[in-house]
């Protein structure tokens, strides 16, 4: 799955660490998440979409 | 917060420490135990208490760990979490294959000899290490 999720912290100015403590993960998992390869789960999607003030589809596209 | 912060970057860190001695015990003990000449295995003395003593253990014990895994998960950081529980699916189907491979007479039985259940663990655990230290480096998805 791709995410937009660099381009939309990159845009706030956060580095992965304060993305991460906005979503209570580890910035490892942040990293993973935007390299694709982690599929957040679906609990983190929400605050993810909830953070950023945006419907997860405008984050999250599927490849298929 | 900052506490929390550590908690959870920690967690990973803590994992990679765990999985990396792990995987050396784990081939550590396959290779060590090759050399214990003398395996002793008993005899059961009641074949149908045992089979329904290991099978009461195995339903106890998996329901016991089945809730604490649920426990773990709620409270770890889920890409940890996922990337350990993967690595267990590995370590598993690796160690069933290699299982079959190694107690089948005309395979590796004949040269090998028969594993040891110490050397079944250090299997399990060995390819757990695996498992773990390629979906985080490749990733899950990739």
């Amino acid at each position: 799955m791709k995410n937009r999720l660099k381009v939309l912290r990159a845009e706030r100015d956060w580095s992965q660490a304060d993305l991460a403590v906005r979503l209570d993960v580890s910035r490892q998992a942040v990293n993973a998440i935007e390299t694709g390869k982690h599929d957040p789960s679906l609990p983190l999607v929400f605050r993810i979409s909830r953070l950023f003030e945006m419907p997860i589809e405008e984050i999250f596209h599927d490849e298929a | 917060m900052f506490m929390n912060r550590l908690n959870r970057d920690n967690q990973l860190r803590v994992a990679d420490l765990s999985f990396a001695l792990m995987g050396g015990f784990g081939f550590l003990g396959v290779i060590m135990d090759a050399f214990d000449t003398n395996p002793i295995i008993p005899n059961a003395p009641d074949p149908i208490l045992t089979g329904l003593g290991v099978s009461a253990l195995m339903i106890l014990v998996g329901f016991v760990i089945a809730h604490v895994a649920m426990l773990d998960r709620k409270r770890s950081e889920e890409y940890a979490y996922q990337t350990m529980a993967s690595g267990a699916v590995v370590s598993v189907i690796t160690t069933l294959v290699i299982l079959v491979l190694w107690t089948t007479d005309f395979l590796l039985e004949r040269w090998l000899g028969a594993p040891s259940p110490s050397q079944i663990i250090a299997l399990l655990l060995g390819s757990w290490a695996i498992g773990y230290f390629t979906y985080r480096i490749k990733g899950i998805h990739e």
